[in-house]
Formats: C-alpha cells, structure tokens, sequence
C-alpha cells in the first residue's frame, strides 16, 4: 500500500506528490550514459572562479 | 513559479516523473537529478520519455503540443530536488546539438518567470556566459536564486 505526504507550505507552489511509487533510475542505462557525458564535459570545461562564489 | 505545469511524482526527490498529454496520448516522463561534481557541487539533470517496456529514451519526438508545460513541469522538479537537497549548481544538456538548441528556446519563451526563480548559463565559445534569449549554448548551468 502506497502513502502519500502531504507537501509543505513551499510544495504548495507546485503541483507534486510525494509517495512511494517512483522507482529509482539509478540503474538506467539512459541516466547513466547522460551522467557519465554530463560529467566530462564538466572536466573540460569546469566553472569559472567568479561563478563557484 | 507561476507557470501552467503537470503534478509531478517522486519518492526521493530525486527521480521523478510526470505525464504529458496531448495529441500523442500520455507520456510518461522521467527526470533525474544525480551530483556529477563536488567543487562546487553539481548535479546533472536527465530528462526523457519513459515506454512501456520501462525503457527510458530522449531520441523521440512526442509532438504533443505542450512542450512549454513539459519544460515548466521540470523546473518546477528544480524547485522540489532544491527544496530538498539545497541551491547547488544544475547542469544540463540535449541529447544532440538540435535538441539542446530546443532547450533553449523553450527557456527563452519562459525567460520571464524563471529569470525571476534561477540563474542560469550556457556555455559557448569556450566559456561558461550569463544566458542571453536567442543564443545557442552547447550546455546550461542552472542554480536557484
């Protein structure tokens, strides 16, 4: 049986709903590609000094 | 932000999914937000449609009309994944150069509303710039205000 929070003053401003049906995707090979894409380029390209403050 | 968006799902504020509907029927979508660097911290978001076998794709065009309330639904996830885990850097990128090019039209035609809730760059050029409507970024950086 699934439960359901009810959303916090801040969740108001959006439209969720908390329960315990979304599966994780930790293990998608779709994610995982972007993840491991997302992540170099992030090397070669790393934030400037300005934007880390 | 006040902008027309599907209710959307999750359980660890890290995965979620939402349906769009429209023309092409219902859809399911899948976001996914996951730390892909530490100094500063930053966490990628995933985004695609999600079949009916459970197979997670970005590679097709749904066409259902609604592609402003799809983009509104997912940085209103921003909004939820930083509620929860904190206001750190958001990167994200197409799966080609046209579907990033999409990206950024879409934040172009929201700029309004989310200029108000996030800063956001792109990165072109070489280098990581303020995000300008109309200009086509390889990548973008997002982090809540």
């Amino acid at each position: 049986m699934s439960t359901v929070k009810k959303a916090s003053v801040r969740e108001k401003e959006y439209n969720i709903i908390v329960n315990d049906k979304v599966r994780s995707y930790a293990d998608e090979p779709f994610f995982i590609k972007k993840e491991e894409k997302a992540a170099a380029f992030l090397r070669k390209h790393p934030l400037p000094e300005h934007l880390k403050k | 932000m006040n902008l027309d968006h599907y209710t959307f799902f999750t359980t660890d504020f890290q995965d979620y999914e939402f349906y769009s509907e429209g023309p092409q029927g219902r859809i399911k979508k899948i976001v996914r937000y996951r730390r892909i660097a530490n100094d500063p911290v930053t966490y990628n978001l995933a985004f695609g449609d999600e079949n009916e076998k459970g197979v997670v794709s970005d590679t097709v065009i749904s066409n259902n009309r609604d592609k402003d309330m799809v983009l509104a639904t997912v940085a209103n996830t921003i909004n939820a994944f930083c509620d929860h885990y904190g206001n750190h850097f958001i990167y994200a990128e197409g799966s080609t150069a046209a579907r990033t090019r999409l990206y950024q039209m879409g934040i172009g035609r929201l700029w309004k509303a989310i200029d108000m809730d996030f800063d956001v760059w792109g990165y072109k050029d070489g280098s990581w710039q303020d995000f300008t409507i109309n200009v086509n970024y390889e990548a973008f950086l997002v982090k809540r205000k």
